[in-house]
């Protein structure tokens, strides 16, 4: 590894979001293509997920380098940056835990990088009531529905609102992803999803298979 | 009357908690994503229910309905403005199912918000609304507070110093949740189980554990750990197997035959007492009792 990728991984693995910023200004500065830049971010926020998977991480480092990973997407891609972050994108997602589900953080995750592979991603937060899923989907028309479930007694909501889409006639319109800690591929294909990935960096590598497809 | 908590716990045979709350009120009908908090107040005959049942398997403590009550989780549910009258009915619908036939333990779980910068969650506001909720227990005279399902030893002490200093002469029992990693068991926030338990236990508890999360190889090999390094005494409440999803909902694959296997051998290790978490219903405490019996003739 370049030395100033070394640095960028150990910015992002330490969780320093001021350092990680100030690499990122730097780069920007130089005007270097940011989505090209990007990628040795990526491979430190894979690296965190990795070490996270093998026990060597727990949820305050995990969350502390997706905020540095988060503080160098704001400054490589502005959302002022308009429509010249729409040509960037490679679609558009709506995110978000499910009703009766309080649980934030492996939705943020994916949130995170979803983001940094170029996806533009709303995210609801937790807790989202099914209407509203149905009302911003109706509004923003998004090629992707990203439904959260950390609960074993809320993963049926997500096929509630698959059913509530079929009913106001826009499911097609969307492709639904699915995730969390108690669903699997088995639950994703008998309540009609699109598909479903069981960690954050699967759920990207879905995505964009999706799209492509 | 019946010895004090804090004296029975020192002796054999190990003490009986009941199964699981939430679960089973989901196979009584409770929609997904509703807290079972939410039936305290409207479907009472079902929470006194689930409390007969596992009062008839034999289970010596019932736990409250009251595991969410605390006003931050409560919150989630729009029943906040609540939080006295669901705490107070909590108590008084174990009491009733009880007929002082068990020990009654105010449960109180953690309110789901992760502390700044992580999340919204203060000091402050744990520590305040804690304070609330022991004090609601306090007052409807439980024989100990039972805190569950902790998954950070931070907002794990803050909810046992508020119980203490609310109600000094009320024992606390604290168990964490806990998972296995390459390095040993730990919370989802890196609290290592020994360290934990030590800490909870240096802070007052009089009853330390763990539950939920693991499945029963794991909780096996936790407790069988746990009673070499910790003095204080311990209390395991597996779930009934790992969640699977089945056509007909949710199951946990656990039968009671199989779940009071794995309980023998945590029994076996000096564990102090023994319930079920979710999944658990009242054939696993009636194995348990069975087990129990057998065990400690």
């Amino acid at each position: 590894m370049s030395k100033p990728n070394q640095e960028i991984h150990n910015c992002i693995l330490d969780g320093d979001a001021g350092k990680t910023k100030i690499l990122a200004e730097k780069i920007v500065n130089a005007g270097s293509n940011p989505t090209e830049a990007l990628q040795p971010f990526i491979t430190a926020i894979r690296h965190a997920g990795d070490l996270f998977d093998q026990g060597e991480f727990f949820l305050p480092q995990l969350l502390l380098s997706a905020k540095a990973m988060q503080a160098a997407m704001d400054v490589m891609f502005p959302s002022s940056e308009g429509k010249s972050a729409a040509r960037l994108s490679r679609g558009t997602v709506i995110a978000g835990t499910i009703q009766g589900d309080i649980h934030e953080i492996g939705k943020n995750l994916v949130c995170a990088l979803l983001s940094a592979h170029g996806f533009q991603v709303v995210d609801l937060g937790a807790d989202v009531a099914l209407d509203r899923f149905v009302q911003e989907t109706e509004q923003h028309k998004p090629d992707f529905l990203v439904l959260s479930a950390l609960l074993t007694t809320t993963m049926i909501n997500q096929k509630h609102l698959i059913d509530q889409l079929n009913d106001k006639g826009i499911r097609d319109g969307v492709k639904v992803l699915v995730g969390g800690a108690p669903v699997t591929s088995d639950w994703a294909e008998e309540i009609g999803a699109d598909g479903y990935a069981p960690d954050a960096s699967r759920a990207v590598a879905l995505a964009i298979k999706l799209l492509d497809a | 009357m019946k010895e004090q908590i804090a004296d029975r716990i020192l002796h054999t045979p190990p003490l009986l908690f009941d199964g699981a709350i939430g679960s089973r009120l989901i196979g009584m009908g409770l929609p997904a994503g509703q807290a079972p908090e939410a039936w305290i107040l409207s479907q009472a005959d079902k929470i006194r229910q689930v409390h007969e049942e596992y009062t008839q398997a034999g289970a010596n403590v019932i736990t409250t309905c009251s595991f969410g009550g605390n006003r931050i989780r409560l919150k989630k549910g729009s029943l906040d403005r609540k939080c006295d009258a669901i705490n107070r009915r909590a108590v008084e619908i174990a009491k009733e199912a009880s007929q002082g036939k068990t020990y009654i333990a105010g449960g109180m779980g953690p309110t789901g918000e992760f502390f700044q910068p992580h999340g919204l969650l203060t000091e402050e506001s744990a520590d305040k609304t804690f304070i609330e909720q022991a004090g609601i227990l306090a007052d409807c005279s439980i024989d100990f507070f039972l805190l569950e399902t902790h998954y950070d030893l931070k907002e794990a002490l803050i909810s046992l110093n508020a119980c203490r200093k609310t109600a000094p002469s009320i024992p606390v029992a604290v168990t964490m949740t806990f998972n296995s990693t390459p390095n040993g068991f730990f919370t989802v926030m890196g609290d290592s189980a020994v360290e934990a338990l030590k800490t909870l236990s240096d802070n007052g508890a009089f009853l330390v554990g763990s539950n939920c999360t693991l499945e029963a190889e794991g909780m096996v090999k936790l407790a069988k750990y746990l009673v070499t390094e910790i003095d204080t005494p311990l209390l395991i409440q597996p779930n009934a197997g790992t969640p699977e999803i089945t056509p007909d909902g949710v199951v946990y694959p656990q039968k009671a035959d199989e779940f009071a296997q794995s309980a023998q051998q945590i029994l076996s290790s000096g564990v102090h007492a023994f319930g079920g978490c979710c999944g658990s219903d009242a054939t696993h405490i009636s194995a348990l009792r069975v087990l129990i019996d057998k065990n400690f003739r």
